[in-house]
């Protein structure tokens, strides 16, 4: 008998469950309006899920861009940084990255409209505080980086979000810095929930389910991409 | 058929029905197929096929926020609501705000109410199963609630006409505790769950792994098209794919002549005429304007849903009737039941790296009850059983926002489908208890002044206990199937109601005393009344019910029509 772990209430959020038969959810828990990590998540979990919330028919509607885009919460500088680490997040290759897909938009749009203002002022914060690894590195802001010292940088902030501990951030004094999650796995979230519900990410990137038969079981090689 | 009375009787309609939605809907099909001048009365706005379904199709980048409803909006429009799966970006738009129909929850219950005509059979989850025998002597066998007044040889014939006339695509079983129906086509597992119904099936000796049985079609019906798989149906399905009152009842209805669909009509109480013991007509407030019109018929049928139908019975006050109409037992606004779901197990699975499939399957896999069957499968610490609910797929993108790292390697390795995951729900039978009630509160009242329903909705021991069996089981089944990390959840907190399942406040019953309706859907006190929704439910059995209230629409449909023939109605 394997081992069972009793899942926390946060667990719910984390794994995709594309549960759309019955009338229920087997876990959307009341939304706990403190955590903005899991707000991102829940964008990520719910209706998002794959493979089928998301399921959508190939090919049918024109680029919606146009007017420039101007930042609610972000100041330029800011929204310039987000998009710059956003793209080292998910960089241009063969397809293009968040840059492209405007990712840094998206994370502008969560941060005024689901961050509630002590999350969306110490992610501000984190922001901010991307310059001083950045001279602890290599003596010049994080803008001035080079750009093998801004990803120096990142790779220290993953390591320390993602190090497999559930304790959470590493650093921070004081109180309130200490109760927000560290600044990657917000980031990266954010980056990652941007670009795979953008067109470039379910239609370049991934691919979008066709309408049509169903067919249950196909060899994975038959697709070459993962589904959005 | 010549039932239209005399103009000086003021009998403007054969027939009003009360709700548009799941029973609502196939009433009025009936009913005016059956020759009557019928007035369907929704509370809602219209929704035209096709036309309205203004998010269909639509993708993530297309909506302001992703397809998400912020949380301050959540916080504020739907504290109640935002409880259901149902409610997102994409289908808000069906859904009134909490603050115009609310609910005073004594204890935490969720109810989910649409403003559309259509009602919740837009955006059900379609799973379509019928009760079988020993659902409907489940209340005389253990002595929980009331007995039915029917028994399944009673409605089969009915679950055969629904399941024709909507398209129920399944496989058949020969279970008994899940009699088989007239199924389309069954729609097909994945790799992994046709692995775990071998493994769950040579191991467990009465467990049975099936495909879901649903309200979607896999062959064309009737002009309608087979499911094209793109994955949200509650946005609605401009191919019909799906059973609700816009593909298939109101066009019908409307092709009779005999149709009069009045939105925007919040029925307020139902007229009693003492002198005859009829309901004379109903009452109504324009939704917009608040003006109040009253409406005469023969025979009012009450489609309101399981509390709304509840609500306005309470509100529909006499001399005759001081507790709401037809309410001499006293049984009016209680005993309501539900299956208390969100418990179950999931896990991860290897070595079917190289299967994916193609589409978004509107369904899952189903287990059928296996407790408390016959001796054998007896469990020593509840009565009745459950079901469950689930499915087996791959990861998505979604994974990549805790996967370490970061750069073309991070993308590239979110290119591939991810592991996969397979995740079990169980749906349990609530026992019918009387304390489990609703009552008009004498302060809250909706959007248009009718007073607000307060609520009071337990889980008792028998559900308790149960629950600890649901998510065992769950977990030893997905084990069963190899798999790994095996994770139980069990989210108590979330409400009653939660499941969209509530059922039970005008239940149905042999005795007048202790009942509200007759075995026809009739209410015992006042004999051209009748209940064909949620509300007329005995007992909850663990199955999704919207089929059964179909094939009981149908069959109480046809008894009064049958009455109003004879003269008697």
């Amino acid at each position: 008998m394997q081992r069972r772990r009793r899942l926390e209430g946060e667990f719910a959020y984390r794994t995709p469950i594309p549960y759309r038969f019955g009338m229920s959810h087997p876990s959307r828990p009341v939304i706990d309006r403190r955590e903005a990590v899991r707000r991102v998540t829940v964008l990520l979990g719910g209706a998002l899920s794959a493979p089928t919330l998301s399921g959508l028919l190939a090919g049918c509607e024109g680029p919606h861009e146009g007017a420039t885009f101007v930042p609610r919460t972000l100041s330029a500088r800011e929204l310039q940084r987000v998009e710059a680490v956003a793209e080292l997040i998910i960089p241009a290759t063969d397809t293009p990255g968040a840059s492209g897909a405007r990712v840094h938009e998206f994370v502008d749009m969560m941060l005024t409209d689901y961050f509630p203002p002590r999350e969306r002022a110490g992610f501000l914060r984190q922001l901010a505080e991307l310059d001083d690894r950045a001279r602890a590195l290599g003596g010049v802001d994080f803008d001035a980086a080079s750009a093998e010292q801004r990803i120096r940088v990142l790779v220290e902030l993953d390591d320390e979000a993602f190090r497999g501990t559930n304790e959470g951030p590493t650093r921070g004094q004081d109180r309130a810095e200490a109760e927000d999650p560290p600044f990657m796995r917000t980031m990266k979230e954010l980056t990652v929930a941007g670009y795979y519900t953008s067109e470039i990410g379910q239609t370049v990137e991934l691919r979008l389910a066709p309408f049509g038969p169903y067919e249950s079981d196909i060899p994975v090689d038959e697709v070459d991409r993962a589904w959005a | 058929m010549g039932v239209r009375r005399k103009a000086q009787e003021r009998t403007a309609f054969d027939a009003i029905v009360v709700g548009s939605g799941m029973s609502g809907g196939w009433a009025m099909k009936e009913l005016c197929e059956a020759g009557l001048d019928t007035l369907v009365l929704e509370r809602g706005r219209m929704v035209e096929h096709v036309r309205d379904y203004v998010t269909e199709h639509k993708r993530p980048w297309e909506m302001p926020h992703r397809g998400r409803i912020p949380p301050d909006v959540l916080e504020r429009d739907y504290p109640v609501q935002r409880r259901t799966f149902a409610l997102s970006e994409y289908t808000r738009h069906w859904f009134y705000t909490d603050h115009r129909v609310p609910i005073v929850e004594e204890a935490p219950f969720t109810w989910v109410q649409t403003g559309i005509v259509g009602g919740r059979a837009l955006i059900w989850g379609r799973q379509s199963y019928r009760w079988g025998p020993m659902d409907f002597e489940a209340n005389a066998a253990d002595g929980h609630g009331v007995d039915w007044p029917i028994r399944y040889d009673d409605l089969a014939p009915w679950y055969d006409r629904i399941e024709r006339a909507i398209g129920v695509s399944g496989s058949a079983e020969s279970l008994s505790q899940l009699p088989d129906g007239v199924f389309q086509r069954p729609m097909e597992m994945t790799a992994v769950e046709r692995h775990v119904k071998a493994a769950v099936e040579a191991t467990f000796p009465g467990r049975r792994v099936i495909i879901g049985r649903t309200a979607t079609l896999t062959e064309p019906l009737d002009g309608r098209a087979p499911c094209h798989y793109c994955g949200p149906c509650a946005r609605g399905c401009s191919t019909g794919s799906y059973y609700s009152t816009q593909s298939v009842a109101l066009p019908a209805a409307r092709q009779t002549g005999r149709l009069t669909l009045r939105p925007l009509s919040v029925v307020h109480s139902v007229l009693y005429d003492a002198s005859v013991n009829r309901a004379s007509g109903v009452r109504v407030l324009d939704a917009e304007t608040g003006e109040e019109r009253e409406y005469a018929a023969r025979l009012v049928f009450l489609c309101a849903s399981t509390m709304g139908t509840a609500r306005i019975m309470l509100h529909s006050v006499s001399a005759r009737f001081p507790d709401g109409i037809a309410n001499s037992s006293g049984m009016l606004g209680r005993n309501i039941i539900e299956h208390h779901a969100r418990v179950g197990a999931r896990g991860r699975f290897e070595g079917f790296e190289d299967r994916y499939y193609r589409g978004n399957r509107p369904n899952g896999v189903y287990v059928p009850r296996f407790r408390n069957l016959d001796a054998a499968s007896r469990h020593p610490d509840f009565v009745r059983g459950y079901g469950l609910q689930g499915q087996a797929s791959r990861l998505g993108w979604q994974r990549g926002s805790t996967m370490p790292g970061f750069g073309a390697g991070f993308k590239e390795r979110l290119r591939a489908p991810g592991e996969w995951r397979m995740t079990l729900q169980a749906y349990g039978e609530f026992l019918p208890r009387p304390e489990n009630r609703a009552v008009l509160d004498p302060v809250v009242k909706d959007g248009w002044g009718i007073p607000a329903l307060r609520v009071s909705v337990t889980r008792g021991p028998n559900e308790i206990a149960m629950r600890r069996d649901m998510a065992q089981t769950a977990a030893e089944m997905l084990e069963a199937g190899g798999a790994r990390d095996v994770e139980v959840f069990d989210n108590p907190e979330i409400p009653p109601g939660t499941a969209n399942h509530e059922m039970g406040t005008a239940r149905m019953g042999r005795d007048p005393r202790t009942s509200v309706l007759n075995g026809y859907n009739q209410c015992h006190d006042v004999p051209n009344l009748f209940v064909t929704d949620g509300a007329c439910m005995t007992s909850a059995a663990c199955q999704n019910p919207s089929l059964t209230y179909l094939a009981l629409t149908a069959r109480a449909c046809a008894f009064a029509v049958d009455q109003v023939r004879r003269g008697e109605l």
